[in-house]
């Protein structure tokens, strides 16, 4: 009996270790796809790195009813969490007291550049508030929209004088006339408001970004292509607006072979600044300054369903002996940012279909300048009906506009081989001319002026947890967080004018919770194909 | 409590102990070594010092407790058994030595063929060791008889 019990216990004991590897992997795997590290006011998991590094001294507090609390003095409040692994995304959250109003909490995440991509917690704005309670509001999650209430028709008396009987009043009454103003259109969601906006200068914003929802009022895409002939020589820049309708520019291009050099290059689409797609073209094979011509190469630039807006494509070829010899596009508004070269002269008759030929174009900018680097394209441009003489090469030659000028100007260039420039854009029709700064909404001032008639804002509020605690949370995405090489997430809680304003935050938890794809009977497989790369 | 009573509650106690010291001391040896493979993936969950303790606690109690075999014999626990060395432990010592000496390697490849050099020579040495071991406490344990 005793025996049986013996082995019964050693059987357990040995099971505890195996048990705990069992432990080990699930914390290290987290197959559940959620971990969770926080540190309240006495103790930290055992994740977190660092916490609160900023306060010269751990100065804990207890309410009342018990609740221990860690006093916040200093901004911000740093909080480095250790990962076993990658994560999809992070909701951070803390839970604190604020007995002496800070208006504004900002939750950041380090990124690979060591910057922190910071999310609004919240930013108290009375203005807001006050619009909350007067007009009429939709909420989504953190987002709200303002507009203003109708109003009566104001009455306005058109004739002069008053009346001294009741007939003379009833006569008046038709003097008197109804001024009435333009109905405010109601929305009946945030996404209605955003991919419809009104009048911008109807429009203000409250921490809101609408710059990537402005459209081209009145754009139509159009069913024809648009045939750029002109041979331009080098890198060049063009600027095109794309709405409901595909990103759709071909290219010919040749190799000219005048440097030394392999000649490839890349022609990079971007939208507000960031790279939508990239297309390397690689050189002809002639690396040699040999002047050898092979045939040109055609190059489409396709993107099937691209969003609305305003898209660069770059040609970024590194010299001049790279040639677009054709530019056939889908798009009707195209312009060309800061200069052209233009090629289609003698000089360059060994590429195919190149021959000497006048060009004309218009320009926005306040100013033009020429030059060319060859005396056979000394010329003289005629710029609005005056005269630009172009005399030595390689000299810049410089027209300004006078304030009698205005709109696009016209360039004759009798000579192509010339080298054009402007602080504005080129084109070679006025229908293809477009802004593209294509508007800004305003941010909220102090008051909303009678004009305005929405108000949108991202507004994120404190959850009340009662007894005068509050919660403030924040998500990020795998994109905004950045594990170091030591395996660490950092993430700040900015509490900016805490220490100037000489106010505290009682802070009970701060947690971070991560997640990440589950690990599943379904999925393992996969995942550890991927792993040992088979 | 009786005698008896108090001698059966300390014979299974004092086994349990030599059983958690072998379990703790084997524990620790492998999340050592999962460890220094992969960092933090025991350190930082759980304290290794914790189970170090267990080790050592265990251990020392382990060394006090243990009687001598002499005393073993005139105590009349009975003959102590020969321990033969079987061809199975020779195999399970190769197979030890192998797994060191690979381990060794993943440590010291960088080297380069030293590296290779050096893993060899640690396995070999380690498999010469664990025989010698295996014959000293043959060869003792035959003294003794």
């Amino acid at each position: 009996m005793v025996d049986k019990i013996m082995k019964i216990a050693k059987g357990v004991l040995w099971f505890i270790p195996v048990l705990f590897l069992f432990w080990l992997f699930n914390k290290n795997f987290v197959p559940s796809g959620i971990l969770t590290a926080k540190c309240d006011a006495d103790k930290c998991s055992k994740l977190a790195v660092a916490f609160a590094t900023k306060e010269p001294e751990k100065i804990i507090g207890e309410t009342k009813d018990g609740e221990r609390y860690r006093l916040i003095a200093h901004d911000p409040i740093y909080f480095t969490i250790k990962a076993p692994r990658l994560f999809a995304k992070a909701k951070i959250s803390a839970e604190f007291a604020n007995p002496d109003g800070q208006p504004v909490f900002n939750f950041g995440a380090q990124a690979f550049n060591g910057a922190y991509v910071f999310k609004n917690a919240l930013t108290q704005n009375i203005l807001i508030e006050q619009l909350e309670k007067d007009w009429d509001v939709i909420k989504e999650n953190d987002s709200y929209l303002f507009t203003r209430p109708e109003e009566e028709p104001a009455f306005v008396e058109t004739t002069a004088g008053k009346a001294d009987d009741k007939e003379e009043l009833g006569e008046k009454k038709e003097d008197i006339k109804k001024v009435e103003k333009r109905p405010i259109k109601k929305y009946s969601s945030i996404d209605e408001f955003v991919n419809n906006l009104p009048p911008l200068e109807e429009v203000r914003a409250h921490n809101y970004d609408l710059s990537g929802r402005i459209k081209l009022r009145d754009y139509k895409p159009s069913d024809k292509r648009l045939e750029i002939n002109n041979s331009l020589r080098g890198p060049h820049e063009i600027i095109a607006y794309v709405e409901n309708e595909p990103l759709d520019f071909k290219f010919s291009f040749q190799d000219i072979n005048r440097h030394k050099g392999v000649d490839n290059f890349s022609i990079i689409v971007s939208r507000g600044g960031k790279k939508v797609l990239e297309k390397k073209v690689s050189d002809d094979g002639i690396s040699k300054a040999s002047g050898v011509v092979k045939d040109p190469k055609e190059v489409e630039i396709y993107l099937e369903k691209p969003a609305f807006g305003v898209y660069t494509i770059s040609i970024q070829a590194k010299d001049d002996d790279i040639f677009i010899k054709n530019i056939s596009t889908g798009q009707s508004l195209v312009m060309f940012s800061n200069h052209l070269y233009f090629a289609d002269d003698d000089e360059y008759k060994v590429l195919a279909g190149v021959a000497s030929k006048a060009s004309n174009i218009l320009f926005s900018g306040s100013a033009v300048s020429a030059h060319t680097s060859h005396k056979s394209a000394l010329q003289t441009i005629v710029i609005d009906k005056k005269q630009l003489a172009v005399k030595e090469i390689n000299k810049d030659y410089e027209f300004k506009r006078s304030k009698t000028q205005s709109g696009l100007l016209t360039a004759v260039v009798p000579k192509s081989d010339a080298y054009l420039s402007t602080d504005g854009f080129f084109v070679f029709d006025s229908r293809q001319f477009f802004n593209p700064d294509l508007g800004a909404v305003l941010n909220l001032g102090a008051d909303v002026p009678e004009n305005i008639n929405y108000v949108i804002t991202q507004y994120p509020k404190l959850t009340d947890l009662g007894n005068g605690w509050l919660k403030a949370e924040a998500e990020f995405s795998g994109k905004e967080l950045y594990r170091d090489d030591k395996g660490q997430y950092s993430f700040i809680l900015q509490i900016p004018g805490l220490p100037e304003n000489k106010r505290i935050l009682k802070l009970r938890k701060i947690e971070v919770e991560f997640a990440k794809e589950p690990i599943t009977v379904f999925n393992l497989w996969t995942k550890v194909k991927t792993k040992l790369k088979l | 409590m009786t005698l008896q009573t108090f001698q059966l509650i300390w014979k299974i106690a004092k086994e349990l102990i030599v059983e958690i010291f072998k379990i703790s001391l084997l524990s620790y040896l492998l999340f050592y070594l999962i460890e220094d493979f992969f960092p933090g993936f025991v350190s930082s969950f759980f304290s290794m010092n914790i189970l170090l303790g267990i080790v050592m606690g265990s251990g020392v109690f382990t060394v006090v407790s243990q009687e001598p075999a002499s005393a073993k014999a005139t105590a009349g626990e009975g003959r102590v058994e020969r321990n033969e060395i079987r061809a199975r432990d020779i195999v399970f010592i190769v197979i030890l030595s192998i797994i060191a000496g690979g381990l060794i390697y993943l440590k010291t490849k960088d080297l380069g063929k030293l590296g290779l050099v050096i893993s060899i020579i640690s396995g070999i040495i380690i498999l010469l060791m664990s025989i010698l071991l295996l014959i000293e406490d043959d060869y003792d344990k035959r003294s003794e008889n």
